[in-house]
């Protein structure tokens, strides 16, 4: 672990919250990033970002050196969990949601948002969500947040040397996938 | 892994540790694999599928504002972060809720089998709740595998015929005392038989003669009482009972160790727990020879140092005695009052006597 991020825990462990502060200020941008794609909606990563953050203050001191003693892979466990929960509890708006890819698409994306970001995250959120959650989470982990194959395995709870043979069929999936989505915005 | 699975991870390593630059990937591959540079593509392209920075600045903000509120609240309900708690999900109420009714189960459980317990301890020949009592003395024994425990379990079931045999005395059922006086007599024996075999092995045998010391001060406290209720029948049949059992323990040369709490006696009665009475009793290692009686003047407080009769007369013929503490009916010897004058004997200092 970054010996400044150890130092970091070590103080959040004994409850003080400037050294937690300093750690969300670290870490926030790319727990949303995950958390964004996923959700796809930005009110929800908003929220989903906070809870993450705040499932880490709360049991920081389970903090274990099995996460490769990175901060940032533990907190991508809980962004995970909190993620699959979230979708759990949500299952009806969900499966409404996944009714229709462009009806996602009309209720996810917000007037502010602009082209570069709607193509990208809208597209890339709709085709995850024609990938297996497994793959899912490979694409997110090891392509978009550029973790190592052994670190996604620590997260996944998998061995290292299946990450690297599950990573290029779920490239592969999330390409059909995106081909998939840009048929349906070409159509529309 | 395939050899393109192979390929394709190698160059994701050599673009992470910075060997080759994407471009140099997609141009290699394009030499060896032309069919995986759209996915190569697409996977160094993934890292740049970010939020523009204007919704990450306004993320970084907001999730910051709801982190603060939470931390915040969970603060104040908790006095200084030291026990945060979270709402509990439905899922984890129901669980708390089945646990609960466990817990409550469990305890009627346990209550009603401490009441069934304390009914069955008491109950009599005579009760419907009897027979469990009998039957559970009886798990207890076949599920006793060390002797130590074996020990315990004969000595408890010796007490409880014991009592039973005073209860139905007290209410005048004279042949279902003396039956119960039978049995009770029976379980010593056997909790005799158990100290003489592990002795004669030369095991450890504390825990079973603390489990007999147990067993014959009770009868022995019980022919007290009986005797001072003028129950002769019960008087009798301890009497006897115990007496037997000192033979049996004197001639197997059973060493027992002195009584811990204060016997009351009075001349002509049985020797209590512990007082070998049998010349060829093993004594004692703290024991004073019987054939060399020595006074006790811890014992006599009118003594005044003269030994173990309140006549000064010290070890002039109760010699069977005054050794080893007990006081024993067949100890008259000429002149003394061997404990006519001492009708507490301290069992501490049986088998001390200096």
């Amino acid at each position: 672990m970054d010996e400044s991020d150890a130092f970091l825990v070590a103080r959040a462990i004994r409850r003080d919250r400037e050294a937690f502060s300093q750690l969300y200020d670290r870490y926030v941008d790319r727990i949303y990033r995950f958390i964004r794609i996923r959700v796809g909606n930005k009110e929800d990563a908003d929220d989903l970002t906070s809870v993450v953050f705040f499932n880490a203050w709360r049991t920081i001191d389970h903090f274990s050196p099995k996460h490769d003693g990175s901060f940032l892979a533990w907190l991508f466990t809980l962004a995970r969990h909190v993620v699959v929960d979230r979708y759990r509890r949500d299952r009806e708006v969900m499966s409404l949601d996944a009714m229709g890819i462009h009806r996602a698409d009309e209720a996810m994306v917000s007037p502010e948002d602009d082209l570069d970001s709607r193509l990208t995250i809208m597209a890339l959120h709709q085709a995850l969500r024609l990938l297996t959650s497994e793959q899912r989470d490979v694409v997110l982990l090891r392509f978009i947040e550029g973790l190592s194959a052994r670190q996604v395995g620590i997260i996944l709870g998998k061995q290292e040397g299946t990450v690297r043979g599950m990573q290029f069929r779920a490239i592969e999936a999330i390409r059909r996938a995106l081909h998939l989505v840009r048929e349906g915005d070409t159509l529309d | 892994m395939t050899d393109i699975e192979q390929l394709f991870d190698n160059l994701l390593d050599d673009v992470a540790s910075g060997k080759r630059s994407p471009e140099e990937c997609v141009a290699l591959c394009q030499e060896t694999y032309p069919e995986l540079v759209s996915s190569l593509k697409l996977a160094l392209a993934l890292r740049t599928a970010i939020p523009n920075e204007q919704e990450i600045e306004a993320a970084r903000v907001n999730a910051r504002r709801k982190l603060d509120a939470l931390l915040d609240q969970d603060e104040e309900a908790s006095a200084g972060l030291q026990g945060i708690r979270v709402r509990p999900s439905p899922r984890r109420k129901t669980r708390w809720l089945v646990a609960a009714l466990c817990a409550a189960v469990l305890a009627l459980v346990m209550f009603g089998g401490w009441q069934l317990s304390t009914a069955t301890a008491s109950a009599l020949p005579e009760s419907p709740l009897y027979t469990i009592k009998r039957g559970d003395e009886n798990i207890q024994l076949q599920l006793a595998w060390s002797s130590a425990t074996r020990g315990d379990v004969l000595s408890m079931i010796a007490l409880h015929r014991l009592d039973e045999a005073r209860a139905e005395a007290a209410r005048n059922n004279t042949s279902q005392a003396l039956s119960l006086m039978g049995e009770c007599d029976a379980a010593t024996r056997q909790l005799i038989g158990l100290v003489i075999t592990t002795q004669s092995q030369r095991q450890n045998d504390a825990a079973l003669t603390r489990a007999l010391m147990r067993t014959m001060q009770a009868e022995y406290d019980a022919l007290q009482q009986e005797r001072s209720n003028g129950a002769s029948m019960m008087v009798q049949a301890l009497t006897s009972t115990m007496t037997n059992q000192q033979s049996t323990l004197n001639a197997s040369h059973i060493q027992m160790p002195p009584m811990a709490t204060p016997v009351p006696v009075t001349p002509t009665q049985v020797a209590p727990p512990g007082a070998a009475t049998h010349p060829a009793a093993t004594p004692h290692p703290t024991q004073q020879p019987h054939a060399t009686p020595t006074p006790r003047p811890t014992t006599q407080p009118n003594s005044k140092g003269n030994g173990g009769n309140s006549n000064g007369n010290s070890g002039s013929g109760n010699s069977s005695n005054s050794g080893n503490g007990a006081v024993n009916s067949s100890s008259s010897g000429s002149g003394n009052a061997s404990g006519s004058s001492n009708n507490h004997v301290n069992s501490n200092d049986m088998g001390h006597g200096k």
